[in-house]
């Protein structure tokens, strides 16, 4: 039913937690009906470089896979490049997702624009 | 993990047992007749099916005549709510059904509504239940029939048809039930219990797939739904499935013979994971307790966390179970029944329903149960959305839950 990459960073989740010298925290929630899931996510700085990206989330399993891609993916990114991520390129990274998950990886795409647009905001 | 799977989802559908398979296999090969051929394949045939009607009417006290083979529960639903409505006369435009129904009754009603009946959807408890003095008030003189599930799919509840049907029966209001999963686990006998139609299929216990009946009161107009040839009293065309009907009329002799020890014992399995359960933190169990709820049936929220996510971790730790949550679906609406008891949606996501067959043991209860633990404090242990765990503050310019106390 779901790729292997799928499964593997849903069994085993990368950076999820709290990061406790983050330098922006934002929070994104499902905005359709009936579904719940809603992800808090830290980042970290190293210039204008995503330096670390770590999350919370109360979600399904695509939305903890797609979290968990979505941290690996920006880690070392420029903020403006990392704002540009979409949903499909995180699909694209759990090898393919079926079409009942692009609501998580949308709303992990979601996080990590919100996070790095208050970054890029800031950083002026 | 255990070697074999612990399969906790009997209410979706169950494994065949062996005999039910062998009562099959004549069927297929050597007597394959058609029941309608002339000929003595086709007599052998017609004479298989028709032990096995008698044998199925008669666990819940029919005659051979009432009973009508479908594809399955869902078709004999149908058959009975569109077949009822095209039946009836111009003045009976009313249809009275309940906010706990499976798909397979809401549909066919909402089919009709959008044709110009109407409909009412009665409300239940936070139990599940149907108060009879709602539906004493929903009867109107237009109302032709009253369709209600015996025992609910998700959350276990059996309504009592004894007192329903008395007051559709005082109103001259056909009463159907749906009696998928409380067939040869609840007792229902049409000499005492006032209901004109009933929908059963087989692969809840232990039977074939693609296989059921609708018991049709003697002297209720029905309309077939589908033309073809005359067979099933010419309210179902289509060759008769022979080797699936042998199979569902096993299946049903074998649970009704071990009906009483059986349901006891799954009751036992049923009360042993709730209780285990419900002693975890934030959890609480959907449905009544005791005797009202099936003895296959546990249905429990464990709050904060997404049922998907416990299912998909049970699951690749052999612990096989279904889910009230739609995150699995694609409309991401949660199960209509869990929020017709009162749940929040958010609660309703995190649904898990349990579901035993006789074949369960107390040991993969007992498993299953440190399973669900670890589970549960694994994806607790991801969010950070848990009000009794983390207080909300105000930090940086906007509003985030902080940590308050260290996560279980």
């Amino acid at each position: 039913m779901y790729s292997q990459e799928y499964m593997k960073h849903f069994q085993n989740p990368q950076n999820i937690g709290d990061l406790d010298d983050a330098d922006a925290v934002e929070e994104v929630q499902f905005q359709g009906q009936g579904c719940f899931d809603r992800i808090r996510i830290f980042a970290k700085l190293d210039g204008n470089k995503l330096k670390k990206i770590t999350y919370r989330t109360r979600g399904c399993s695509g939305t903890i896979a797609s979290c968990s891609a979505m941290s690996t993916m920006a880690a070392g990114m420029e903020l403006d490049q990392a704002a540009q991520i979409s949903g499909d390129d995180i699909a694209g990274t759990l090898g393919g997702v079926p079409e009942r998950k692009m609501h998580s990886v949308n709303l992990a795409a979601e996080a990590l624009r919100k996070v790095s647009e208050t970054l890029l905001k800031r950083n002026g | 993990m255990n070697d074999k799977p612990i399969y906790f989802d009997n209410n979706d559908t169950t494994p065949m047992l062996e005999p039910v398979f062998e009562a099959m296999k004549p069927y297929f090969i050597e007597k394959f007749g058609n029941p309608a051929s002339l000929h003595e394949y086709g007599a052998e045939a017609e004479d298989a099916v028709n032990a096995a009607r008698a044998s199925l009417a008669e666990h819940i006290g029919a005659t051979p005549e009432e009973i009508i083979f479908t594809g399955g529960a869902t078709e004999a639903n149908n058959l009975a709510i569109l077949g009822a409505a095209r039946g009836a006369s111009e003045k009976k435009r009313h249809i009275i059904t309940t906010k706990i129904e499976h798909n397979a009754v809401l549909n066919p009603v909402k089919r009709l509504e959008k044709e110009g009946f109407s409909v009412t959807y009665l409300n239940v408890d936070k139990e599940g239940f149907i108060d009879p003095d709602e539906l004493k008030r929903a009867i109107r003189p237009e109302t032709l029939l009253f369709s209600v599930i015996h025992g609910n799919h998700e959350i276990g509840t059996i309504q009592d048809l004894q007192s329903l049907g008395d007051i559709c029966r005082e109103n001259g209001v056909l009463m159907h039930t749906d009696a998928a999963q409380s067939f040869s686990k609840v007792p229902i006998k049409v000499q005492t219990t006032p209901v004109d139609l009933i929908s059963v299929n087989a692969h809840k216990l232990h039977g074939p797939k693609g296989i059921g009946f609708l018991y049709i009161r003697k002297g209720t107009r029905i309309v077939k739904i589908m033309e073809g040839a005359p067979q099933e009293q010419n309210l179902r065309p289509g060759t008769e499935n022979v080797p699936a009907i042998i199979g569902f009329a096993e299946a049903a002799r074998i649970a009704f013979d071990g009906m009483v020890d059986d349901t006891a014992y799954m009751a036992s399995l049923r009360d042993r994971l709730i209780d285990q359960l419900i002693q975890i933190p934030h959890t609480h169990l959907n449905g009544p307790r005791g005797s009202n709820r099936l003895p296959t049936n546990a249905d429990i929220t464990f709050k904060y966390i997404e049922g998907e996510a416990i299912l998909m971790h049970l699951s690749i730790r052999g612990v096989y179970v279904s889910s009230g949550s739609a995150c699995s679906s694609k409309s991401l609406t949660p199960s209509s029944v869990l929020t017709a008891i009162g749940l929040k949606h958010e609660d309703a996501h995190g649904s898990i329903r349990f579901s035993f067959s006789k074949l369960n043991t107390p040991k993969e209860v007992d498993v299953a149960v440190e399973k669900v633990k670890e589970v549960v404090a694994l994806l607790r242990s991801m969010t950070a959305f848990i009000p009794e765990l983390h207080s909300e503050v105000e930090g940086k310019g906007q509003t985030f839950y902080k940590k308050k106390k260290e996560e279980r």
